[in-house]
Formats: C-alpha cells, structure tokens, sequence
C-alpha cells in the first residue's frame, strides 16, 4: 500500500506518494495515477523531462511511434531535456510515460484542464503552472520514489488512495 | 625511447594544475620552471594522469561546493541552484568521466524555489550505481530537507536498489547534515 500524503501547508494543492519504484507493479501503479488524473482534466497534457539517467534512445524512439498528428515532441540532440505536447494520453502513451518518470532524472507532466497551454511554462516551479492556469502538475522532488502531484486551488484530486 | 616517469615525475603531474602554474610562473626561467612546466604538459598528454586529475578535481570540488550548499542553504541563501540558469556548476553537460556522469549543484525547477541536486555521481546505464545529495520537501517532514540516494554493486550484489535512504552510513555521513535547521 502506498502512502497518499497531503501536504497542508500548500493549502492542500500538494500530495506526495511514497514508494513508487522502478518495478512492474510500481509502473502500473504510475500508470493508474497518471490515467486517474487525465481522466479528470479534459485539455492539454504538456510533458517535459530532462537528465536522463541511461541511453534514453529507445524510449524515445517508442514516443515518437505513438506520436499523434497534432502531439509535438522536441528534443536536444542528446535527449539531455525533451518536451512533449499532447491533446489525448493514449494507453501506450501511458506505457511509454510510466517509462520516461523512470528514466529521467526530472520529470515534470502536466495535465491542463484548459483548452490551450500557458505560455513560458518552461523550466517553472509546479505553484507557478497550477496558478496559471487550473491543472495537475505531477514532479519529481528530492527523493526519486515519492511522487508529487500539485494541483490548482480550483480542482480537486481524484480518488488515489484505493489504487494499489 | 619514451620517458621515462619517476615517483617525483608522478607526485607533480598530480599535484593541482593551479598550483603547478602558479609554481611556474614564479619561478625563474631554469630546470626549476620547465620541471613544472613538463608536469603541466603531461597532466594533458597522459590519459591515465588527465582521467586521474579529473576524478581528483571532481573531489576537490565537490567536497567543497557541498560544505558551500549546506552553509548557503542554511543561512537561507536565495538561487543555491542557480548557477549557469540552474544547469549547475559543471553546466549543462556535466564532468563525464568514462562511463559516469558528475553533476553539482542544480536545481530542479518544477519543485520549486531552492530546490535541487548538490551532488550527483551516476553510471550512465540502467541500475547503475548513484551517489546522490538532494535539498527539497521532504515526502514525511512536509519540509526543506536533504535527502541522499546511494545505489552501488559490490561483488555482484547490488546494494540500496531504488530504495531512498533518509539515513545515512557513518562512513558516509558528513558532518553538516546535522546542522541544517
């Protein structure tokens, strides 16, 4: 069982989830997590990872073969930081992402419940995003099994705690 | 015939580079100035020497800039992680040595103001080792911490795994993770 933490001094907008490894089970349970929050924000999803900790080609690569017509990936030549742009999260998009959290050192997804993305939203802190524009920003933190979720003060959080 | 190198040869060429230059250039021009000088050549022209006076640099370094974090966070320091736009000390690629990837002092910006890495030795494959140094939120605390991951293979056994470690081995353990408040 994961423990679901609620952060009350961030006015409830942030929860950490602890341990979430690099193991099938644990990708599954990312995987339940992030599908939980797409499924209760219905615009873009904005996705930016950098530092990867291995040869990163392959995931890539999977990406770029789930790709949309209307998905726009970007990436360093080296893969060192890439950025996706995404208007539906496909199951093997899923797959992929569960992937990608696990392979990057930083990993920021964002889930937006508006129709177009803020701008300048690069490289921002998690309460600047959600204060922008209503949205869920999953992130990693200091240690790289707790998974962050913030959200906005307009939206609330999905039922995590039942999945396992 | 090739040179032939000498434990005094040996003990120079490791000696730091700043130091050697500044030996030089105070010396008179002599056996004195051009014994540093051919040190300074042969720091470069070694292979074995230059990989060496890396992983020593990255010591050097390191062990400093960590005293450096911890009294910078402490004293509630704002920008820690802000060298070179937050890609840290050693920039955006990092000091690479053969197969590991040294990084310090960057900040991971989606966690917010002052948080980031202090100090990162990675093997660039999947489950290599790690020896990592983090400042943010803590998942139990709810507040600014550090945090250290160590992951390591030690006669075919793979010890931390994925497994973050709150604690730390007295072998390991620096003093200033005592004293931040």
């Amino acid at each position: 069982m994961k423990e679901v933490k609620e952060h009350n001094d961030k006015n409830g907008c942030l929860i950490s989830i602890k341990s979430v490894k690099d193991t099938d089970a644990d990708r599954l349970y990312f995987i339940n997590v992030i599908s939980r929050l797409s499924d209760s924000v219905k615009g873009y999803s904005y996705f930016q990872f950098s530092r990867p900790n291995y040869n990163v080609s392959d995931i890539i690569k999977e990406l770029r073969i789930i790709q949309h017509t209307n998905d726009k990936l970007s990436c360093s030549d080296d893969y060192f930081e890439c950025v996706f742009v995404c208007t539906e999260i496909s199951v093997s998009l899923l797959r992929c992402l569960s992937l990608i959290w696990f392979a990057f050192d930083h990993c920021a997804f964002c889930l937006f419940d508006t129709p177009s993305i803020p701008l300048n939203i690069d490289r921002q802190s998690w309460y600047y995003i959600t204060s922008m524009s209503r949205s869920f920003v999953v992130f990693k933190g200091a240690e790289d099994d707790v998974v962050w979720i913030g959200k906005s003060n307009s939206i609330e959080y999905p039922l995590l705690v039942d999945i396992t | 015939m090739g040179s032939q190198y000498d434990d005094r040869n040996v003990l120079a060429m490791l000696a730091p580079t700043w130091l050697l230059k500044e030996y030089a250039a105070k010396s008179p021009n002599g056996p004195q100035k051009w014994a540093y000088q051919t040190a300074l050549a042969n720091q470069s022209d070694l292979p074995f020497i230059a990989s060496l006076r890396k992983i020593q640099d990255a010591v050097y370094v390191a062990s400093g800039v960590v005293g450096v974090a911890d009294l910078a966070i402490s004293n509630g320091v704002i920008d820690v992680f802000g060298a070179n736009g937050g890609y840290g000390l050693l920039g955006r690629d990092g000091l690479k040595i053969g197969n590991y990837r040294l990084d310090l002092m960057y900040a991971n910006p989606s966690a917010g103001e002052n948080a980031g890495t202090i100090f990162f030795l990675k093997q660039l494959e999947k489950g290599g080792a790690q020896f990592r140094w983090d400042y943010g939120v803590l998942h139990k605390s709810g507040e600014m911490g550090l945090h250290s991951t160590i992951r390591f293979h030690w006669n075919g056994v793979k010890y931390g795994s994925a497994a973050q470690r709150t604690w730390y081995p007295s072998s390991l353990k620096p003093p200033f993770f005592n004293t931040l408040k």
